[in-house]
């Protein structure tokens, strides 16, 4: 559980292995834009994100302008179900502009 | 004929006097169209009616006003405050020649009256000459929709979607909000076509506070359901989101035939017409409602000038501004119907009369019935009569019901006065008209309106300064004469207020020394000073006036008053106004009466006067004999022993056990003492003879069912009693 950081060429890789909900979103957010300020180029894996809800969805936003505003540049990749089903809902894989690959065993929402 | 000409006349009067009313707001409201409707409604009208019964005179004066009005209508002829004046005139001069129809039957018409209808005419329509014709009337029904369209342009999203915006507060997840769950549910009711998700302006992130919303979402959404039904998603979320919800174009089509629909026939409340037809959901308008009332609060609270509620629904995107208009239209029809088909009959008052008598005969009887149920213990028969006299209860106060009617009709006849005196004495003077739903007696209408007219009058003349000596005092140029009329404890208040000069109490005391009505030594109260006022003989204003100050007047409104049952009292201080007070019963014919009785008599109090009773053996009262007064839990007021003030044989040795009623009177309290208590009674006052009408401390009497007689007390009169007797004694 918890947030996981490594640094592989020079691209800050993050990893959520936990939910984004407002429960977790105030600590999150502390390292998540930490992480952000340090590297010119951040990835955020959210493959484990088990659950996320708008708290968690407004963080992921934040971060998306922090970068634009910092010049630097944050990827969101492998979407977990439940954040791929709220880009859907809010029809916001356009604003993020991240490609996402939904695997084919997921079953249909 | 006779009775057709009566008809023609009392048809006449009613259309002339709202032609009055039209032309007195027209010159607050110059481009009012109802009101040039009015107006020419009342010409053409009574110039119809003349023409049938070939009153031509009426119909030659008539017809020229009509068609100058049509001009008017039409554009061709602006409304200034010379036109109006004129047209007063020719109101009153029509008024005249119906009276004239009244009073001969000669088809032609005294020369003074031709003479004087046609300088009016001359004087209406050689004015419409030199007005240019087609002047421009600014027209202010425009609505102004200030950035209602600006944040959601609708125009620029042809397709047939509800457009939802949401702009949730910063508390909203702390509440346990989520916002996204609504926007799911939402899901449930139709097709989200298209979300916009928003981060309300957020400068620093770091500054950022990660459990606190800064989400905005614009949603564009297809969906059948209607508005209330969307509304209703986000019901929960109402106090932690700003919700607008604006409707499809295709809805907009839908109100507005859905407003074409909606029948004529009742006159309704913009806000309820909107929601009716679903544009508008009852949270929307209770939030506009609110808006409405905030704004109008800043300092001009008692202008009442609001915004109208139609303009800030459209500022809050509530409705759409052509929904709105709609509606307005709408509600014009509907009250112009409501104009035309007065839905009343018209009853000969005598047959009322006679109503309201069998009415009481009935109550007493249904009293009587009671009274047998009791004694012969019918308990299968309780039920029954009960009921019978739950209903007469219900017929009796329809019944007295039909002879009430609204004062505001006849306060509004002053500003006829106020307009005509103010010119006349070149003074400026506004009228204030509050309470004029209050409904009383028509007879003491009627009766009240002489004692009313003398009191504004006296306001205006005396009352009021010039506006000069007005600005040197510190004062508005503008002067304030202000009537109100308010119920209190089965009487109605009528104020008459004036923030003019006011009275000087040393001026009355002197003129009353000066006449002998008063002792220099003799020690007066402000109040009974004041009441000196009232006094035949007595005015402080050194010349007469056309309009008043020759001293009598106000011993006549005295007196007007008093033979209604009612009182009138005066207050001032100089330099700052006048206030008439006058208390009148509502109704002269049937009471909710409390009974009590004392030495075997029974006596009638007016339940409306009773403000409550005390036992005899609480601790909370006790009598003072010597002094006359009573100590109710600390407050001492005057008391009057029924049996010895009526002179009731009573065994002196027997101990009696009595009890305290107390009674009020506007702002003066008393206290009964009485042996017992018998609780609510219907009332039927009777009048009583000639003979007894100097008795005082009564006002009528009443047959009880068992078929005794009790006395109605006079509590007015009592009271007064009690206290010069209390004051007797205390001065002693």
């Amino acid at each position: 559980m918890g947030i996981k950081f490594e640094k592989k060429n020079g691209v800050g890789c993050l990893t959520v292995d936990d939910e984004m909900t407002i429960y977790n979103a105030a600590e999150q957010k502390t390292e998540f834009l930490g992480h952000l300020s340090d590297c010119q180029e951040v990835e955020l894996d959210l493959s484990s994100v088990t659950e996320i809800d708008s708290a968690g969805l407004q963080l992921l936003m934040v971060m998306k302008s922090e970068a634009q505003r910092l010049d630097h540049e944050i990827r969101f990749i492998k979407h977990s179900q439940p954040v791929v089903e709220i880009f859907e809902l809010l029809k916001l894989a356009a604003h993020f502009g991240d490609p996402i690959v939904i695997p084919s065993e997921w079953q249909e929402s | 004929m006779n009775e057709a000409k009566q008809t023609f006349a009392q048809e006449s009067e009613e259309l002339l006097q709202e032609m009055e009313d039209a032309l007195l707001s027209m010159e607050e409201a110059p481009d009012d169209e109802e009101n040039l409707n009015s107006v020419f409604r009342a010409m053409h009208t009574i110039k119809g009616a003349a023409g049938i019964f070939g009153f031509d005179y009426i119909v030659a004066f008539t017809h020229p006003v009509e068609t100058e009005m049509d001009r008017v209508r039409g554009g061709e002829r602006t409304v200034d405050s010379d036109l109006i004046a004129v047209l007063l005139n020719c109101k009153d001069h029509t008024a005249a020649l119906v009276d004239q129809v009244l009073s001969s039957d000669d088809p032609t018409l005294p020369d003074d009256l031709q003479q004087q209808g046609d300088e009016l005419l001359a004087q209406l329509t050689g004015g419409a000459n030199q007005s240019p014709a087609g002047d421009v009337i600014e027209t202010t029904t425009e609505l102004t929709p200030e950035g209602a369209t600006e944040a959601l342009p609708t125009e620029a999203l042809p397709n047939d979607n509800w457009l939802i915006s949401l702009k949730f507060k910063q508390d909203a997840l702390r509440n346990g909000l989520d916002p996204l769950s609504f926007i799911r549910y939402l899901g449930t009711l139709g097709t989200i076509v298209d979300v916009i998700t928003l981060l309300q302006d957020l400068q620093e992130m770091s500054a950022m506070d990660a459990e606190s919303c800064y989400l905005e979402f614009r949603i564009v959404f297809n969906s059948d359901a209607d508005k209330t039904a969307i509304e209703n998603v986000f019901e929960f979320a109402q106090d932690d989101c700003d919700i607008r919800i604006l409707p499809p174009h295709s809805k907009q089509q839908h109100y507005l035939e859905l407003l074409n629909e909606l029948p004529e026939t009742e006159l309704q409340k913009l806000g309820d017409i909107l929601i009716q037809v679903g544009a508008l959901t009852r949270t929307e308008l209770e939030a506009g409602l609110k808006e409405q009332i905030e704004r109008a609060a800043p300092g001009t609270d008692d202008t009442g000038e609001h915004k109208p509620i139609g303009e800030i629904l459209v500022e809050q995107q509530a409705v759409e501004k052509q929904v709105v208009e709609g509606a307005l239209k709408k509600q014009e029809k509907s009250r112009s119907r409501a104009a035309q088909e007065s839905r009343t009959i018209r009853v000969d008052s005598g047959k009322l009369g006679q109503l309201i008598n069998l009415v009481g005969e009935l109550v007493i009887s249904g009293a009587a019935m009671k009274v047998m149920v009791e004694r012969h213990g019918l308990t299968d028969v309780e039920e029954v009569a009960s009921t019978v006299e739950h209903l007469i209860e219900l017929i009796r106060d329809n019944a007295l019901q039909l002879r009430m009617v609204q004062i505001g009709d006849t306060f509004s006849r002053f500003r006829r006065v106020v307009r005509d005196v103010s010119k006349d004495l070149s003074k400026e003077i506004e009228l204030r008209i509050t309470g004029g739903e209050s409904e009383l007696d028509k007879t003491v209408v009627e009766k009240i309106n002489d004692p009313l007219t003398h009191l504004v009058r006296n306001s205006l003349d005396h009352g009021i300064e010039r506006p000069e000596v007005r600005k040197e005092l510190g004062k508005p140029t503008k002067g304030t004469v202000s009537l109100n009329a308010y119920h209190d404890s089965g009487h109605i208040v009528i104020e008459i207020k004036d923030d003019g000069a006011g009275l000087d109490p040393e001026k009355i005391r002197a003129k009353a020394e000066a006449i002998g009505m008063v002792k220099p030594n003799q020690v007066l109260s402000r109040q009974e000073i004041f009441r000196l006022a009232f006094e035949p003989g007595l005015s402080t204003k050194t010349e007469a006036s056309k309009l008043s100050g020759r001293g009598v007047g106000m011993d006549v409104v005295k007196r007007n008053i008093e033979s209604l049952r009612g009182t009138v009292e005066l207050d001032s201080e100089l330099g700052v106004g006048t206030t008439v007070t006058i208390h009148l019963p509502l109704t002269l014919a049937i009471i909710d009466g409390f009974l009590v009785g004392a030495q075997g008599e029974t006596y009638i109090v007016p339940l409306s006067m009773v403000e409550e009773c005390v036992e005899m053996e609480s601790q909370e009262w006790s009598v003072d004999d010597e002094r006359q007064y009573v100590n109710l839990r600390g407050e001492v007021m005057p008391y009057i022993h029924l049996s010895d003030f009526f002179g009731t044989p009573g065994n002196p040795d027997e101990k009696r056990r009595e009890s305290l009623v107390v009674v009020r009177f506007g702002r003066t309290k008393a206290g009964l003492l009485v042996d017992e208590l018998h609780g609510e009674q219907q009332t039927v006052i009777k009048p009583m003879g000639k003979v007894f009408q100097n008795l005082k401390g009564i006002s009528g009497a009443t047959v009880l069912g068992s078929g005794d007689i009790a006395l109605i007390l006079d509590i007015q009169g009592l009271i007064n009693l009690a206290n010069r007797q209390h004051s007797a004694i205390v001065r002693h």
